[in-house]
């Protein structure tokens, strides 16, 4: 074993120029605006902002669940290099979606069909991608639910969704994400839904499954606290833009856009001020529909200067691996 | 689920009470009694009084209705002041062809009904999903009785396909051919608007539950969209659609009597019309006290079904 020739260093997903957009009646709304980032093999990679700022629009947009009145107008998204947007439904169907990449969503309670059992459920992505009966697929299946630490495994297969706590049907959508040994796994605001107690539980759980199944995380969260803990790279997005990209310690150590200062400042303050007041950075989200000129987050930037009304700042680099869209980073300001 | 079953049996009585007053206070309301049938319109007043008094019908509504209710809980309709038959006789052979007929344009709304509506909501909002629904939108608001006279004019009377009245031809007459070939055209004229009703709930309920976050998950998945409609959203879309079933059944028991009038069908349907006519107040009671309790019975099964179907209250009702 002197080499592994099957062993790719590269990243298992890059998206390049992503956009995706809504056509609704007041105007299109550009739910992701030109995004591009890399999900590096057995690297977890976080995606953090305000709600409506398009993280849930950027995963479904990498498993091709985007349905009228959205549609991806623009990019690529590359998984082992294979383009997954010029593929076909029944390819995406067949080959990626739960086999190659497995989606974790953040309401366990509605994301189970009520009228199926836990076990037929789990199981299916065995019998889809596979080609297992259902007899064939259940001792493998009671064997991942006990993987994702649900206790009595066997028993339970044959249980229903609201037979189920909110902590343990979290697992079982884990369970049934994983089943097919994905390299990569999406994880949608996978704790939010649940008591804090149990978040603990789920967040590590992801975290050991990610590394026995040498699989890669995209995790989409609102807690800070989870990006520090879990995150090797965090991208953070504001109205369908990435506004800051870099290495987790880059992040928290020299946070570049206001933006994510504010964000950070907010996790400080909750820290900070036993009073329980919560200082958000003010104002509402933008919401990018015909978004016009400049900077997406300049109507609650506390520093923001003339060029910010007339131009769209880019993501430039601030160091190596270090991304900031912001005109302030721009050197030749 | 014996216990849940029992208590809607109960409740199922005070239903068949409130019909059976209704349409018995109606009957006398309405101007015109059972004299005029007997004995036509030149009757002498004291003939009319005489029958008046030997029916009962110069009694209080009250007795009236009383000695109607004590004789039906003893299980006995009455006698047809018209026919000179047991309501009972009269009435039940009838209402099974009725049965036929209603069934059978169940059956028609039930595949025409959910096949466009599954067809549209795959198809939601393009072309083919908006003929589909004007299509079937045109159909169910298209008066019964205009529809029949459409349809046998063309079938019956232009092409000469098929039977226009009746249930079984005079001359070969038996067979279950012949009947079916009778029943299509009332049939299919009735089930048309209860298809449109059908294939809009199927197209709402199954829209409804694709939206729904576990048809997402499903997807994410792998699951394929042929199998998602025909399993996935099935299962959960299926209640709504088996409820209006249900109802459309029972809308069709009592419905089929402008049809069985247009198509000379001998079922309950035409002979209420008449017995209404004639004011033949024992014989109407029964045909609608039959149509009401049929009624209530396929909403109770369809009930108890779809308790059955939805794991979540079959477990919840199995401790019963
Ligand atoms: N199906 C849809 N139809 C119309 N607009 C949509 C749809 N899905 C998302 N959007 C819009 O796209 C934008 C981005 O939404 P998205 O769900 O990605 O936000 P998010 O970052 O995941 O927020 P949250 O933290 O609340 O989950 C929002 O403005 C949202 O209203
Ligand atoms: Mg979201």
């Amino acid at each position: 074993m002197a080499c592994e020739p099957n062993v790719d260093y590269g990243p298992i997903l890059r998206v390049v120029g992503l956009k995706t957009y809504f056509h609704l009646r007041d105007g299109t709304l550009q739910a992701v605006d030109d995004v591009s980032f890399e999900v590096g093999t057995g690297k977890t990679l976080c995606i953090v902002g305000e709600s409506g700022s398009g993280k849930s629009v950027t995963a479904l947009s990498i498993m091709g669940l985007i349905d009228p009145p959205g549609r991806i107008e623009a990019g690529g998204i590359y998984h082992h290099g294979e383009d997954l947007l010029e593929l076909q439904e029944d390819e995406l169907e067949g080959r990626i979606r739960g086999n190659r990449i497995g989606m974790i969503f953040q309401d366990p309670m509605s994301s189970l069909n009520p009228s199926f059992t836990i076990g037929d459920q789990v199981a299916e992505g065995l019998v889809l991608h596979r080609g297992l009966t259902r007899n064939q697929a259940r001792q493998e299946t009671v064997d991942v639910l006990r993987l994702v630490g649900i206790p009595d495994a066997e028993a339970r297969y044959d249980l229903y969704p609201h037979q189920f706590s909110g902590g343990m049907r979290q697992r079982a959508m884990i369970a049934a994400a994983i089943i097919c040994e994905p390299d990569l796994l999406i994880a949608d605001e996978p704790t939010t839904a649940l008591d804090v107690t149990i978040q603990a539980q789920i967040l590590r759980l992801l975290a050991e499954l990610k590394d026995k199944l040498n699989s890669s995380l995209l995790m989409i969260t609102h807690d800070l606290g989870v990006v520090a803990s879990m995150a090797d790279d965090v991208l953070v997005m504001n109205a369908g833009k990435i506004v800051e990209s870099g290495t987790v310690e880059q992040m928290f150590d020299s946070p570049s856009h206001p933006y994510t200062q504010g964000l950070l400042n907010c996790v400080i303050d909750a820290e900070t001020q036993r009073d329980g007041s919560f200082e958000v950075i003010p104002g509402v989200p933008l919401v990018p529909i015909n978004p016009g000129r400049g900077c997406r987050f300049k109507d609650r930037c506390t520093r923001r200067f003339a060029r910010c009304n007339r131009e769209e700042p880019v993501l430039l680099p601030i160091e190596r691996g270090h991304y900031a869209a912001c005109h302030l980073c721009d050197s030749a300001t | 689920m014996g216990l849940y079953v029992l208590m809607r049996l109960i409740s199922v009585v005070p239903v068949l009470l409130g019909v059976s007053i209704l349409v018995f206070l109606l009957m006398h309301l309405a101007p015109g009694d059972v004299t005029s049938t007997l004995l036509g319109p030149m009757a002498s007043p004291d003939a009319r009084a005489a029958i008046r008094e030997r029916l009962g019908l110069d009694l209080s509504l009250f007795t009236q209705y009383w000695t109607w209710l004590t004789l039906v809980l003893q299980g006995d309709l009455g006698v047809s002041w018209v026919h000179r038959h047991e309501v009972a006789d009269l009435v039940l052979p009838k209402f099974f062809n009725t049965v036929i007929l209603a069934s059978a344009a169940a059956l028609i709304a039930y595949l025409v009904g959910f096949f466009a509506g599954f067809v549209a909501a795959s198809r939601a909002y393009s072309l083919s999903d908006r003929i589909l629904m004007g299509v079937m939108l045109i159909l169910g608001n298209t008066p019964l009785y205009w529809l029949g006279l459409i349809l046998v004019f063309l079938f019956a009377l232009t092409w000469r396909w098929l039977p226009a009245t009746g249930m079984v031809s005079v001359v070969d007459g038996g067979g279950v051919l012949d009947v079916l070939r009778h029943l299509i055209l009332p049939a299919t004229a009735s089930a048309l608007p209860s298809a449109a009703l059908v294939a809009r709930v199927t197209r709402a309920s199954y829209l409804e539950i694709l939206n729904q976050n576990y048809i997402r998950a499903a997807r994410s998945r792998g699951v394929p969209r042929g199998l998602i409609l025909r399993k996935h959203a099935l299962r959960n879309a299926a209640p709504a659609i088996l409820t209006v079933g249900g109802m459309e059944l029972g809308y069709l028991l009592g419905g089929v009597v402008f049809t069985e009038v247009i198509f000379a069908w001998p079922g309950a349907g035409n002979q209420l019309y008449s017995s209404i006519v004639g004011r033949d107040i024992p014989t109407v009671q029964g045909i609608v006290l039959l149509i009401a309790l049929a009624f209530v019975l396929i909403n109770l099964i369809v009930d108890v079904v779809n308790a059955y179907v939805d794991p979540r209250t079959r477990t919840a009702l199995s401790g019963y």
